[in-house]
């Protein structure tokens, strides 16, 4: 490289600036890696304390089983009824233009900025022993709220907007030409979102149902004011967790966080994978 | 001020050489034009100029000042951006003071002072009153204006424009050139212009300087391109060309079309190609068929041949023969391997 | 309240909207509703009460002081981690893009207890603060710590694609214009950032309101000092306090809505700097 080179550098700021690029390196990574990877590598470390042997002999535990039985169920249900109704209103709120669309999309996105022990709060108010509800389903022996099914509504409140967001977008840049162009020659709705509409939004698609899937098996708040915590019965993964970690049985606790770990850095990954991170249209609230 | 590029060469990140020992010199109150068809290296070039890239070889002098070691913001060089490249949080005032308001304490004119020279150069813009508004609020031509006002505020002796009217619309275009030489002229600046469009250069520029590969091919003055195309590539990129190859044996440059008649030429024998602008052909009579083609900008057009088009001057049409045709080229330009070998 | 006026052709409007309302109203509506009309089911009056218990105002100020710390702490943290991934393009610039989506992905019980540990008395990063005389899990700062944690997502994420997309030319013709480096940052690169970083403080803010898993673990919970307002609804709820709980539910509920108001107001008082 010659004099000049050195001497007048490029117009912009950093990129190729040797100095100043390797503090902005050195300061991010210490950064990312105190912050950030630190405490999933402590999630291990403590797992793995008293070796491998132990990490696994937790999870012979029943009530450890149950949890796990329990999240995934209550998973796979909240992903498939938020993954197929999101579709159906990302279609709505994109392909068609009608008065309150914009209210309709403002509600669709407000789980996100509500506390998750305020959502669980809402169905206690209205299936709880004192709720609305809850004298009636008491009458007619119907559990919802501390039981399988107030958990599932929990997960399903603090999930309902990733699938419409992360679809929005791309269907709104889609336009509506293909589908009315399908449509003109004869396809009906279902045939025109399944065929028309859905296969150029799959890696959007996916990244919607990682998202749901990441936030409803790690959904701590709101499935904690509504479970009841009934070990074996009522908790989940994450409430589990709680438990045997103020039960002082760390290695049991961290163990089971680094099986959720794994899940989150899988999503992560396959979410990388997908493709198209988009602004903030995907972040978890 | 007087520029003056020594040999400047330009390698990209790959390594490829984007300037290939370009040497030019520009004369004080100058505008010269930096025209050639797209990757001719004209934009590197101009940056070089303005010291936003770096010459890998060569010197950049500015009123014989070496300022080939000077960053871009030493340099205090006018650049106008090809998008313009507006503050667009800034208001217009802020954008146009910008280059004032950063100048270091000691050199800084005071509040009122910039509030004035701003004022001045919106009513020099012809932009009046837009001093609060945002850019995002400007049609194109406006802030083309601005992005001047901006360059020029603090004075800086050399002007440099990279395809400053790329993005407006024909019409507006038109009259913003000449709005621009007017000011050059006015300022007493040295300007140096980058455009793909030669129509716009040869209106506007006292001299071009034709750029292919990363080289600088020919610079001069409109009528002495013309008049003296150094290669084939000049004389095409000038404008409408006819093309007749051909070669020169003992003093006369035969074409190889039946219907072009043989052009006497001071130059050796060998392979030869003639060029001619359509509307510097004579037609006589001859054996090629003649096709009347629509008529344009006061030329009737006619096709000789398959091949060649000929304009001529409406007022002459009724000179054409109609029975049939042959050219006569001896206002063409010869060409050897792309060089010029001679004006006939 | 909903009609259409222009829709296209398409088949399937009445299907989609009918099946979107059901499952919005049935999923949403349905439970605000409850949380909203129940804090009044007593009258206005025990309301009123629960919401000056002073024990709930110390939750709040908790909430609220410790959410808008973290979130003006991560502001430059972000900016920082942003800069390093889409402009500097640092060595590994990809993988830390993804590390930025942990916090995000990881459910919240598990960086609770990870982050009580870590910053605990006998943790990697406790101990020798400990030694410095700083104590941060069990108190006050440890509650700042776990929202800056999980915050720190949306402002990277808020302003990585603005700082990605900025044209370098403004730079360069700053650089024109005779701006220094620092002249350059302060007055061309960093401006244009501020609406996204109002919007990413806005939102890591409002995460940190609410936050409850990640918290309640570091926090130490002693009510009046580091007790959170989303503890408080829970802590009520055990008590079978329904009305208190409605009551600071609603608060929170009515926070979030006008952080989201106020980010609306701000994104559009930036709209004459969009597209210059």
């Amino acid at each position: 490289m010659s004099r000049v080179d050195a001497a007048a550098g490029k117009g912009s700021l950093n990129t190729k600036d040797g100095v100043s690029r390797a503090v902005v390196a050195v300061l991010a990574w210490v950064l990312a890696l105190g912050l950030l990877v630190a405490p999933v590598v402590l999630v291990f470390a403590e797992a793995l304390r008293h070796g491998g042997a132990a990490a696994l002999a937790s999870f012979s535990d029943p009530d450890a089983w149950s949890a796990i039985r329990l999240t995934l169920v209550m998973t796979v249900l909240a992903v498939a009824i938020n993954t197929a109704f999101g579709i159906l209103a990302a279609w709505l709120v994109t392909k068609y233009r009608f008065s309150g669309r914009g209210v309709l999309l403002a509600m669709i996105e407000l789980p996100l900025s509500i506390s998750p022990v305020v959502a669980g709060l809402a169905w206690v108010l209205l299936f709880g022993l004192q709720g609305w509800f809850g004298p009636t389903l008491a009458r007619w022996h119907v559990d919802i709220v501390f039981a399988p099914p107030g958990i599932l509504l929990a997960t399903l409140f603090v999930t309902f907007p990733y699938v419409t967001r992360t679809l929005t977008p791309l269907l709104e840049a889609q336009g509506a030409q293909a589908e009315e162009a399908a449509s003109v020659l004869g396809a009906g709705m279902w045939s025109t979102l399944w065929r028309v509409t859905l296969p150029g939004a799959a890696s959007a698609l996916a990244s919607g149902v990682l998202l749901t899937t990441a936030r409803a098996l790690g959904e701590f708040g709101a499935v904690s004011v509504v479970s009841g915590h009934i070990p074996g019965l009522t908790e989940t993964m994450p409430l589990h967790i709680e438990t045997l970690y103020n039960g002082y049985q760390s290695v049991a606790a961290f163990s089971m966080a680094a099986l959720l770990a794994l899940f989150a850095i899988l999503i992560v990954a396959l979410r990388g994978l997908a493709g198209g991170r988009r602004p903030i249209e995907d972040g978890l609230a | 001020m007087s520029v003056r590029l020594d040999a400047i060469s330009r390698r990209n990140a790959a390594g490829g050489l984007i300037l290939d020992d370009v040497s030019l010199e520009i004369e004080t109150g100058e505008f010269v034009a930096l025209v050639g068809p797209s990757g001719a290296g004209k934009t590197s070039l101009l940056r070089v100029i303005a010291g936003l890239d770096a010459q890998s070889g060569g010197t950049v002098e500015i009123d014989g000042r070496d300022m080939s070691a000077l960053p871009a913001r030493a340099r205090g060089l006018g650049f106008v951006f090809q998008n313009y490249a507006l503050f667009g949080h800034l208001s217009v005032a802020a954008n146009i003071a910008f280059g004032l308001r950063v100048l270091p304490r000691s050199l800084r004119p005071s509040r009122s002072e910039i509030a004035s020279r701003v004022d001045e150069l919106l009513d020099l813009m012809q932009l009046p009153g837009r001093g609060r508004d945002f850019p995002a609020q400007l049609s194109g031509g406006q802030r083309q204006r601005v992005a001047l006002a901006r360059a020029l505020a603090t004075r800086p002796p050399v002007l440099l424009l990279d395809e400053p009217f790329g993005a407006l619309d024909p019409m507006v275009r038109k009259s913003i050139r000449t709005w621009l030489r007017d000011l050059h002229d006015k300022l007493g600046l040295t300007t140096i212009l980058v455009t793909h469009d030669q129509q716009e250069a040869l209106e506007i520029a006292d001299r071009l300087a034709v750029m292919a590969d990363g080289q600088l091919v020919q610079a001069g003055a409109p009528d002495l391109l013309e008049a003296r195309p150094a290669t084939s590539f000049v004389m095409d990129f000038l404008g409408d060309t006819v093309r007749i190859e051909g070669a020169v044996r003992g003093g006369v440059f035969e074409p190889e079309p039946a219907f072009a008649l043989p052009v006497a030429v001071n130059v050796s024998d060998g392979p030869a190609t003639l060029m001619i602008r359509p509307h510097d052909i004579d037609l006589v009579t001859g054996p090629a068929v003649l096709t009347p083609l629509a008529t344009h900008g006061g030329f009737a057009r006619y096709r000789v041949g398959d091949a060649v088009t000929v304009h001529v001057p409406v007022h002459v049409a009724d000179r054409v023969p109609v029975t049939g045709a042959a050219l006569d080229l001896g206002r063409g330009h010869l060409f050897r391997s792309g060089k010029s070998i001679n004006t006939i | 309240m909903v009609s259409r006026t222009a829709a296209g052709h398409l088949p399937g409007f009445r299907l989609a909207l009918a099946s979107t309302l059901v499952w919005l109203g049935l999923i949403v509506a349905f439970p605000l509703a409850a949380l909203i009309a129940r804090p009044f089911a007593g009258g206005l009056h025990p309301f009123m009460h629960a919401l000056f218990d002073p024990r709930l105002l110390a939750a709040l100020r908790v909430s609220f002081g410790s959410a808008f710390v973290a979130a003006a702490i991560d502001l430059p943290l972000g900016l920082l981690l942003a800069w390093a991934v889409v402009r500097a393009k640092v060595p590994g610039h990809r993988l830390m893009d993804a590390l930025v989506e942990l916090p995000l992905a990881l459910p919240t019980s598990v960086s609770g207890i990870t982050l009580a540990t870590l910053y605990g008395p006998r943790g990697w990063f406790g101990a020798p603060l400990a030694h410095l005389g700083l104590k941060v899990a069990f108190a006050p700062a440890g509650i700042v710590v776990a929202l800056m944690f999980v915050g720190i997502p949306f402002v990277v994420r808020s302003i990585a694609p603005v700082l990605a997309n900025a044209p370098v030319e403004l730079e360069e013709a700053a650089q024109t214009l005779g701006a220094s480096r620092s002249q350059t940052l302060w007055r061309v690169v960093l401006p244009p950032l501020l609406p996204a970083g109002l919007t990413a403080f806005g939102l890591a803010f409002a995460r940190a309101v609410g936050e409850y898993g990640s918290v309640i673990f570091i926090a130490g919970n002693q009510p009046f000092r580091s007790e959170i307002a989303p503890l408080l609804v829970v802590i009520r709820l055990q008590e079978f306090d329904y009305a208190g709980g409605a009551a600071v539910g609603l608060i929170l509920l009515l926070a979030s809505l006008v952080i989201l108001l106020a980010l609306g107001a701000l994104r559009r008082r930036f709209h004459h700097w969009i597209a210059a």
